[in-house]
């Protein structure tokens, strides 16, 4: 008995590419419910997005889904045939994309596009589906959208498009909402604005958001539970507050201090030293070792699993957990 | 206030009305749609632009001179050179278009499963194509005109032509739509379209065909000049549409004895002129129409 919306169970999403396999997701767990937004950190490369992805089974050659689970609302998605799955894209589980810009098909109207879905998931006649992507267009707060719609995607703006791409996303009423990135390619104005719809249309129509971002300001801003990840695993978890005010592992302590700060001044920001290791080619031990001060012998040679350090708290390090004490201070 | 009305009044254009304000400014491309819309309706309304039935015969007025009542003259059985050249009109254009339909239609849905699917379904239709491409194109229609059209009564030869014709063109179109679909099923907006849950077929022929359709237009146009030509050719061979069926191919047919080239040419100069006039002008518009679906070409 599954009493989550979305539940992500030993998620494994690993790439065949010539030069080895890359276990871009390697046993993740997170969940999701409803009306909550569950945010998903990390830098570049350490497979959020590919997470994201394989929950709406959009992964590609050569990628696969090595195994796991995908609960959603009980059923395992990934046992699902395609039909099956295509009724679940788009209706109850549906993605906004990184790329305003790109997103939408360049010879169709707006409307259209957001139209499609409609008649196809609804089942609604072509004048209750215009209807209702004006309605859209209107709760994601897009002006004159009687005229909107019938609009090709190159007349409108990189903040509209998003926008645009809510509409659509949202068209159907799906249950959960997974944003990989949304605000990525614009402007901070415009953002805080995308930011600020999310929310509120989480409220209205209680929908669960699953949000892929590197950009801790979000994060603080919108979620209710984070899961930090680095190289294909869950780091570290835990309600937004808890993990902002009392951070456990080094990686998300790097992570936090390397934003900017308004209390503090200071000429530079703090990075946290070292790449993200190669995917083929990962160290052994716990994967971040190389880049922490606190690495101890027991870093080097074994991969430390998640342990609660609170009731909701998890984190996935040895000294973090207390189970050896770090020479470094 | 000025402002909001100077915003109600600019319309939305569509991508294809900015195709044809492109093409209009073009005047080559404008000339060909005239006269290509000048043929097209004469051999629509033939019937009521001359007096004479296509199968009247005359044996009083063989052979004639172009005069006040045949203003091209009579042909050896007597009929109206005008009237058969006007008929000949419809066929040699209905062939024209339905063969390039035939090619369209192929062409789209090899061209777009080949470049949507990739891998071994992608290589198998494209030797397919590779294969069909390298056969000479006359001798292989010659073949297959004789062979499959022998003892068959002339009417159906005009649609054996058409699919003859068809059947052996859309090799090209193939490989572009390829092509195009092969860079656009990377495209965001199709991943975008995935995780709204549309279905393959849909995603092909809803999504990425439209997305190439300036290019398939392009083809089309130059593709039905071409056809025409071919069925020409066929039609002259004595291969394509037979007579007492007319067409622009076969009228031209006449020419082929000696005493006729020397002097009657009132018997193939005008059909040659029409073929001539067809051609060039579906090939000017199909100029104007890659300059204009094309924003890379103006200046």
């Amino acid at each position: 008995m599954s009493k989550h919306l979305l539940e992500v169970k030993d998620l494994r999403t690993y790439f065949y590419t010539d030069k080895g396999v890359v276990k871009a997701v390697d046993g993740v767990n997170f969940h999701v419910d409803e009306g909550k937004t569950l945010c998903i950190v990390g830098e570049s490369g350490c497979g959020k997005s590919i997470t994201s992805m394989s929950v709406m089974r959009l992964i590609q050659e050569p990628g696969k889904i090595e195994s796991g689970q995908i609960l959603y609302q009980g059923n395992d998605l990934l046992d699902l045939s395609d039909e099956e799955m295509r009724n679940i894209r788009g209706n109850e589980i549906s993605m906004i994309f990184q790329e305003p810009m790109t997103s939408l098909n360049p010879v169709f109207t707006i409307g259209y596009q957001i139209m499609e879905t409609l008649m196809l998931h609804q089942k609604l006649s072509k004048k209750d589906a215009k209807k209702k992507a004006i309605e859209m267009l209107q709760l994601v707060q897009i002006p004159r959208a009687e005229k909107i719609v019938d609009e090709y995607p190159h007349q409108l703006s990189g903040g509209m498009r998003q926008r645009v791409m809510i509409a659509m996303a949202l068209a159907c009423m799906p249950k959960v909402l997974i944003a990989d990135e949304p605000t990525t390619a614009l402007d901070v104005t415009i953002q805080a604005q995308i930011l600020n719809l999310m929310n509120d249309l989480k409220q209205r129509l209680n929908t669960a958001i699953m949000l892929i971002t590197h950009d801790l300001g979000v994060v603080a801003e919108m979620a209710d539970y984070v899961v930090v990840m680095y190289a294909g695993k869950v780091v570290e978890e835990g309600p937004v507050k808890e993990l902002f005010a009392n951070p456990k592992h080094p990686y998300t302590i790097g992570l936090l201090n390397s934003k900017p700060n308004l209390k503090e001044d200071k000429d530079r920001l703090d990075s946290i030293p070292g790449m993200v290791p190669n995917p083929t080619d990962l160290p052994k031990g716990c994967y971040f070792w190389p880049r922490c001060k606190y690495a101890t012998d027991l870093c080097k040679q074994r991969q430390p699993e998640l342990k609660k350090v609170d009731s909701n708290h998890q984190v996935s390090c040895f000294v973090a957990s207390g189970e050896v004490e770090s020479s470094a201070k | 206030m000025q402002e909001e009305q100077n915003i109600n009044k600019t319309k939305v254009m569509s991508p294809w009305m900015m195709v044809w304000s492109r093409f209009k400014k073009k005047k080559t491309a404008v000339a060909g749609l005239i006269i290509f819309i000048l043929l097209v309706l004469s051999a629509i309304f033939a019937p009521f632009l001359t007096p004479y039935q296509l199968e009247t015969i005359d044996k009083a007025a063989r052979n004639q001179a172009p005069s006040a009542a045949h203003w091209l003259g009579t042909d050896n059985l007597g009929r109206d050179y005008l009237t058969r050249i006007l008929y000949g009109g419809r066929v040699s254009l209905k062939v024209g278009l339905f063969a390039v339909i035939i090619s369209i239609v192929l062409g789209i849905i090899i061209g777009g499963i080949a470049g949507y699917y990739g891998g071994w379904i992608d290589n198998l239709l494209m030797r397919i194509t590779e294969i069909v491409m390298s056969f000479p194109f006359l001798p292989l229609a010659i073949t297959i005109s004789a062979v499959v059209g022998e003892g068959l009564p002339g009417e159906y030869k005009m649609y054996i032509t058409m699919f003859i014709i068809g059947l052996l063109s859309w090799p090209g179109l193939a490989r572009i739509i390829r092509g195009q679909i092969l860079s656009l099923r990377e495209q965001e907006f199709m991943l975008a379209a995935t995780a709204l849950g549309l279905s393959d077929r849909r995603k092909i022929f809803k999504h990425l065909i439209p997305n190439t359709l300036g290019y398939v237009i392009v083809y089309a146009t130059l593709g039905m000049a071409s056809a025409i030509l071919s069925e020409s050719s066929l039609s002259f061979l004595g291969l394509g549409v037979v007579p007492p069926t007319p067409t622009w191919g076969n009228l031209v047919l006449s020419a082929r004895d000696a005493h006729i080239l020397t002097t009657r040419p009132w018997l193939w100069i005008p059909p040659g002129l029409c073929i001539f006039l067809a051609v060039i002008s579906i090939n000017l518009i199909g100029d104007g129409l890659r300059d204009a679906v094309d924003p890379k070409s103006h200046r």
